[in-house]
């Protein structure tokens, strides 16, 4: 347990130093703020930038409600452009350690490896949760201030469901990173199946009961307050996490 | 891609401006960020000026590719 912690605050040093705490921040606050306000203000937006003679908005559109500009943040914004800069950010966190001779310099020590994944895990994990809770925070007030109330206990609990998919999507990224040797090419293993599963998740609920990203199907449901709320959902995504973490043990000493 | 600069000039820039400007603040920050650092690694890093051009041609990518991938190759590195 003691060397969980030491590896994981070395972990959340390194972040600190190579400012990707800063940038990684930024990057999801932009997109959390762009989506709300393009929601908005499509109609100026449309009207500003001109050629568009003959388009026009429905006047009875119903204006869309905070949850659903939330759902859309989230499901536009973070799941696509964002899930991949988040894996392009993580993709070398044990490759470079390998190719550079400290993960053998690490397990010199009394280590075991199932210390330096779980460590190399949860450290990934909450620097990008710490980033993306910041930018989806603040990306909530600006819906709240634009689109009216939504009580942020929800949106919170939203939260908490999404992060055991970021969960997964890390605990991916470290079972690639022991069996392939380039970062470039872990990063594009694990995007793929990342995506493969955020499409095949949307086939149907039944289906997406054995996927990792059923995840978000349950987060789906808390955001929009229906009534067919199944934390069976749950389930997957943890014995997934568990595979992925017990496959990178038995791989790392081999490789 | 639209390279008519001039359709700026159109604008209707004090109704556009409110919504815009915290996301050009944030860009700007991005682009600060990734400016600091480059200029604090300047003697450390391969090819900076071509760093330099990318960040500040490439729209929020660039940095954050710079971020991410440029200031790890570093002169006399193997690895990279």
């Amino acid at each position: 347990m003691r060397n969980i912690s030491i590896l994981l605050k070395v972990e959340l040093l390194e972040a600190v130093r190579n400012i990707k705490f800063i940038w990684l921040t930024l990057f999801f606050t932009l997109l959390g703020v762009t989506q709300p306000l393009i929601d908005k203000y499509m109609e100026v937006i449309i009207k500003s930038f001109g050629g568009v003679e003959g388009i026009m908005i429905d006047p009875n559109a119903p204006e869309p409600q905070a949850n659903e500009v939330l759902l859309a943040t989230f499901s536009g914004q973070f799941n696509q452009i964002g899930l991949i800069v988040l894996i392009i950010s993580f993709m070398g966190m044990i490759a470079n350690e390998k190719n550079s001779g400290v993960q053998g310099f690490i397990f010199t020590r009394p280590v075991s490896s199932l210390e330096y994944i779980s460590s190399k895990l949860f450290g990934n994990w909450l620097i990008s949760m710490v980033c993306i809770a910041i930018g989806s925070f603040i990306s909530y007030f600006y819906t709240v201030y634009l689109f009216g109330y939504y009580p942020i206990v929800d949106f919170f609990l939203f939260l908490v469901c999404y992060s055991v998919w970021i969960l997964f999507v890390v605990s991916t990224a470290v079972l690639f990173s022991t069996l392939i040797k380039s970062s470039m090419f872990i990063g594009v293993a694990t995007i793929l199946l990342s995506i493969i599963f955020l499409l095949a998740g949307n086939i149907n609920s039944t289906l997406s009961l054995f996927l990792p990203s059923g995840v978000l199907t349950l987060a789906e449901s808390l955001l929009l307050q229906t009534h067919d709320i199944n934390f069976l959902f749950m389930i997957a995504p943890i014995v997934y996490i568990l595979i992925n973490v017990y496959g990178a043990k038995a791989f790392i000493n081999q490789v | 891609m639209n390279t008519d600069i001039s359709v700026l000039y159109d604008v209707d820039w004090s109704a556009i401006l409110p919504l815009v400007l915290p996301i050009l603040i944030l860009h700007l920050l991005l682009l600060v960020v990734a400016l600091i650092d480059l200029y604090r690694r300047r003697d450390m890093i391969n090819h900076p000026i071509i760093w330099l051009i990318v960040i500040l041609l490439l729209n929020t990518v660039g940095p954050i590719i710079y971020l991410i991938i440029g200031r790890r190759m570093l002169k006399n590195d193997r690895h990279s």
